[in-house]
């Protein structure tokens, strides 16, 4: 519950609700598909796919307007890589604005609408992903390539 | 992540000694000053020199250990458990078998306690200040034990202290300059004849030299050579690059090679060895015997001293020096104290100016408020309390770290428990 | 699954145990003594009505001291100056305790209040120097310890003591009125038909006690700031990053812990003595930060340490009699708290790896699950 300890269903007020925290952990694992032997295994027990699903839903369960999603799947199992994407293009179709912050070329290219490369700081590029090959982008990336911004 | 180190002042060595150098200037000018308008002779006498020297050894020694310790990234809150370990095993042997024996033993002891230590947050990854804690609470327990053991029905001796010891380390003293014998004949005593002029800055100057070189123990003049040897060893050859390498990148280090676990437990065995060391220091330096509650928190001062050294051996002299100064004078008189009122105001005042030059309002202002209180405390009382007096150097150790601690760099892995393998 | 959990927890405390008696009992033979005599000797007197009674005392600010390291601990931090708050506090609230008149049960509160506001301000003092100047607290509490307890010293032996009749040469300060005196729980004790003999008084500080550590509890395991408190000592980044602002933490948990370790030594003042004085105990600082690392920081475990450490104390007083140091309590002490700290860390790394196991076995067959490292 890191982040939205203050709020329902994990408070009331100043009180911790175990029972609401209890209850949407269960909603965000099935959900999810989070693997896990129990709801009250503690979270260092879970492999690293699995903790990663479970933050995802954790954050996506607490309805944000915006959902800012950093290196989602580095490190993930291929399985769990695949239901996080499907969450994101979920919520995207729900109307959640996300931004997605990413080196994963192939998770740029499938999930985006529009595409900014930043490089040492500065905006380099604004392609689109329906046009853009891997190799143009992973340049742009490497800077590589380079293209005049009209910011 | 890294604190930043001085930023608009100059790091390079010999920027610093000479910025060191110039500070000390100013603050024996200081001294000399508060000397002659409070009449408090003792603030700059040799004798307090000298006892400052004697002093400050034991915590130089508990900071040296902590240097060691936590240059490999282990953090030593046992120092003041090992430096009990090295009083009480020093003033035993030395009881049965002379000083210099009382030495040897003493280290051992502290060693042990190193070792324990190193055993407990390396191997096992305890935390580490939760393993120094419960290392002093052990020592001190084990030595009341061991005195019930070793002293009962000995004659001078108790559960709270054990008997003289046999015998004293020698002492030299420096001729020509400070009196000493020189092939047994007797030398003048240019230094403390220059003492007792009483001239403005001159004399103390006199005095600081005579301080240093008079009636200086032999285990001084060891405990001494250890500051260059340490920086020898931890910066001139490849044993201190390793260690330092596991203290501040251990994972680096160990895909380079470097064995990390037996790196750290040397480092903390070490580290427990020299506290022994500064226990036993204490032990034959102070009274030749051992008593219960000695070593009075000066384990935790040297790690104060290491963090006001921001971990480097010169800087570790400098921050025992100054507590061991403020010690030496506690013991020596009161009148002393309250004269050194004067000179924290006039400290305080400085360093009040000093931050408001640079625009740091909020802390030169509250210097400047203590420097008033203080000022108002040394014009409007005769003098200080005597249990006031006792608690001078842990205040001075508080008031430094307030001052200092933000601008000081640790070994970036320093208290974090580490396992073999994290290498990604 | 649950009673394993327990079970396991329990394994670390009798592992220090039964190691504690093995170093004990090595320690017993070097003086050419029968560990098995001694121990036996300890049990027996141990168990005595007016021993356990004095076991139960001894524990109280025993207990009170372990919880306010223990909340501490729970944050990260160490506050290591419980002995020099809780001296001041005592004196203090037994100077201000006495020039006071108020309602008994109130009067009881001033004194209280009193207390945990000086255990509060110097744990403080710590924290501030913590926040804004970056000075680790074990250093400023260590140095606060000293200076606490000479500050206590000088006002004891010059402002707050009364003139003492002559022949009176214990320096203290004036009594507390009847009306800010604990009675002893004798007659609650008479009432359930136990009878101890003369002398010897439960304090009537223990339901008091008994409160605060169920005010630890919720505190700590069922509110928010309980939540951000021990998220905080667990991985400060990420309770920073939740929202958590890591100074307003450390000062709110530093006075936390000052004003219950003001509260150690209530109980001698309030039952016993009824005035501050240099016979009050000393070094319960110490032994609460022994109590907190045995008893896991929670306060179940802390009770039953301060019990164990109490119940040591006591029976070793037997041991002077056959000849044995009873300064080998002392030992046991620190031998249990060195392996306790120790069989832990062990357990719960064993525990750990089994649960990685478990959910390991769990997703077998559902896709592959390379190990990984740092997900986020």
């Amino acid at each position: 519950m890191l982040g939205h300890q203050d709020a329902r269903p994990f408070a009331r007020g100043p009180w911790i609700d175990k029972r609401g925290a209890h209850q949407r952990t269960k909603e965000v694992v099935e959900a999810f598909r989070v693997i896990t032997p129990g709801v009250d295994v503690a979270a260092y027990a879970l492999s690293g796919g699995n903790q990663q699903k479970l933050i995802v839903g954790r954050e996506m369960a607490a309805k944000p307007q915006v959902l800012i999603a950093a290196q989602p799947t580095r490190g993930v199992d291929v399985g769990a890589q695949a239901s996080v994407w499907e969450q994101i293009r979920q919520a995207r179709v729900a109307g959640l604005g996300v931004l997605l912050i990413s080196a994963d070329l192939e998770e740029l290219i499938g999930l985006s609408d529009a595409l900014w490369v930043i490089l040492r700081g500065k905006l380099v590029a604004r392609l689109d992903p329906q046009k853009v090959t891997p190799e143009e982008l992973g340049s742009y990336m490497t800077g590589a390539r380079q293209e005049e911004i009209k910011a | 992540m890294k604190e930043i180190a001085a930023r608009r002042l100059p790091t390079n060595r010999r920027g610093r000694l000479v910025r060191a150098a110039m500070l000390m200037v100013l603050v024996l000018l200081a001294l000399s000053f508060v000397r002659l308008v409070t009449h408090a002779s003792d603030l700059t006498s040799s004798g307090t020199f000298s006892a400052t020297l004697r002093v400050s050894i034991p915590i130089l020694l508990a900071a040296l250990g902590g240097l060691y310790a936590e240059r490999a990234g282990v953090v030593n809150i046992g120092l003041e458990g090992m430096m009990i370990l090295g009083t009480w095993f020093g003033a035993w042997a030395g009881w049965h078998w002379g000083p210099w024996t009382g030495v040897l033993v003493g280290v051992m002891g502290g060693a042990a306690g190193g070792l324990l230590h190193a055993v407990a947050t390396v191997t096992f990854g305890i935390d580490h200040i939760v393993s120094g804690v419960a290392i002093n609470i052990l020592a001190a327990g084990a030595t009341r034990f061991l005195s019930v053991v070793a002293y009962t029905n000995v004659s001078g001796a108790g559960i709270t202290q054990s008997p003289h010891v046999n015998g004293t380390i020698g002492e030299l003293t420096l001729p020509v300059l400070a009196g000493g014998r020189f092939f047994g004949l007797k030398t003048p005593d240019f230094l403390g004849w220059l003492e007792r002029q009483h001239w403005f800055f001159v004399s103390d100057l006199g005095a600081l030299g005579k301080g240093l070189t008079a009636q200086v123990s032999l285990l001084t003049l060891l405990a001494v050579a250890l500051i260059p040897l340490t920086y020898w060893l931890l910066w001139r050859t490849p044993f201190g690059l390793r260690l330092r390498s596991v203290g501040e990148h251990p994972m680096a280090a160990e895909s380079l090679g470097v064995p990390v676990y037996t790196m750290k437990y040397i480092a903390v065995t070490i580290s427990g060895a020299l506290a022994g060391l500064g226990g036993v220091f204490l032990v034959l330096e102070e009274a030749g015997i051992y008593r219960e509650g000695q070593v009075g928190g000066r384990g935790f001062i040297g790690l104060a001293a290491l963090i006001f050294g921001n971990w480097r051996p010169g800087g570790v002299v400098v921050g025992a020096g100054l507590f061991g100064y403020s010690d030496a004078l506690q013991l020596r008189s009161n009148t002393s104290i309250h004269g050194l009122l004067l000179f924290i105001a006039i400290a305080a005042a400085a360093v009040g100016l000093w931050f408001l030059i640079r625009s740091r309002v909020t802390t030169g202002v509250a210097a400047v408020v203590v420097a008033s209180l203080v000022f108002w405390w040394f014009a409007g009382t005769k003098a200080v309390p005597d249990e006031f007096i006792s608690i001078t150097p842990y205040v001075v150790t508080l008031l430094v770290l307030a001052v200092a601690a933000q601008r000081l760099r640790p070994p970036a892995a320093d208290g974090r428990p580490y396992r073999k393998g994290q290498a990604q | 699954m649950r009673l394993r959990r327990i079970l396991i927890g329990l394994l670390a405390p009798v592992f220090a145990i039964v190691l504690a008696l093995v170093v004990s009992s090595l320690a017993v033979l070097l003086i050419h003594q029968s560990p098995v005599a001694a121990f036996k000797d300890m049990a027996q007197f141990g168990i005595r009505t007016d021993s356990l009674i004095y076991t139960v005392n001894t524990a109280i600010p025993l207990f009170l001291s372990g919880l306010a390291v223990a909340i501490g601990f729970k944050m990260g931090l160490f506050n290591i100056g419980v002995e020099g708050q809780y001296t001041l506090a005592a004196l203090l609230a037994a100077y201000v305790g006495a020039r006071v008149a108020l309602p008994a049960v109130l009067h009881v509160a001033f004194i209280l209040l009193v207390a945990m506001i000086v255990g509060a301000v110097l744990a403080g003092a710590a924290g501030a120097l913590k926040v804004t100047r970056g000075v680790h607290e074990v250093i400023s509490t260590i140095m606060l310890n000293y200076i606490a307890l000479g500050v206590t010293g000088y006002l004891l032996r010059t402002r707050l003591s009364q003139h003492n009749p002559p022949g009176d040469s214990v320096t203290k300060t004036k009594l507390l009125p009847a009306s800010g005196v604990l009675p002893s729980l004798t007659r609650v004790l008479h009432s359930l038909g136990v009878h101890p003999p003369l002398g010897s008084d439960l304090y009537g500080f223990l339901p008091i006690a008994i409160a605060v550590g169920v005010a630890y509890y919720i505190l700590v395991w069922r509110t928010g700031f309980g939540y951000d408190l021990r998220a905080t000592g667990v991985n400060a980044a990420a309770a920073q990053v939740s929202g958590v602002n890591p100074g307003q933490m450390i000062m709110k948990t530093m006075l936390l812990s000052g004003a219950i370790a003001g509260l150690v030594g209530m109980p001698e003042l309030l039952g016993v003595f009824h005035r501050y004085s240099i016979e009050f105990t000393t070094g319960l600082g110490f032994t609460g930060i022994a109590v907190a690392l045995v008893g896991r920081n929670n306060p179940v475990g802390i009770a039953f340490a301060a019990l164990l450490f109490g119940f040591l104390e006591r029976s070793a007083q037997i041991l002077d009699l056959e000849g044995i140091p009873k300064e080998i309590a002392v030992i046991m002490q620190g031998v249990i708290i060195l392996s306790v700290v120790i069989a832990y860390e062990v357990v719960r790394r064993v525990v750990q790896a089994q649960e990685v196991r478990a959910a390991a076995e769990k997703s077998k067959g559902l896709g592959p699950t390379p190990r990984e490292e740092d997900a986020a």
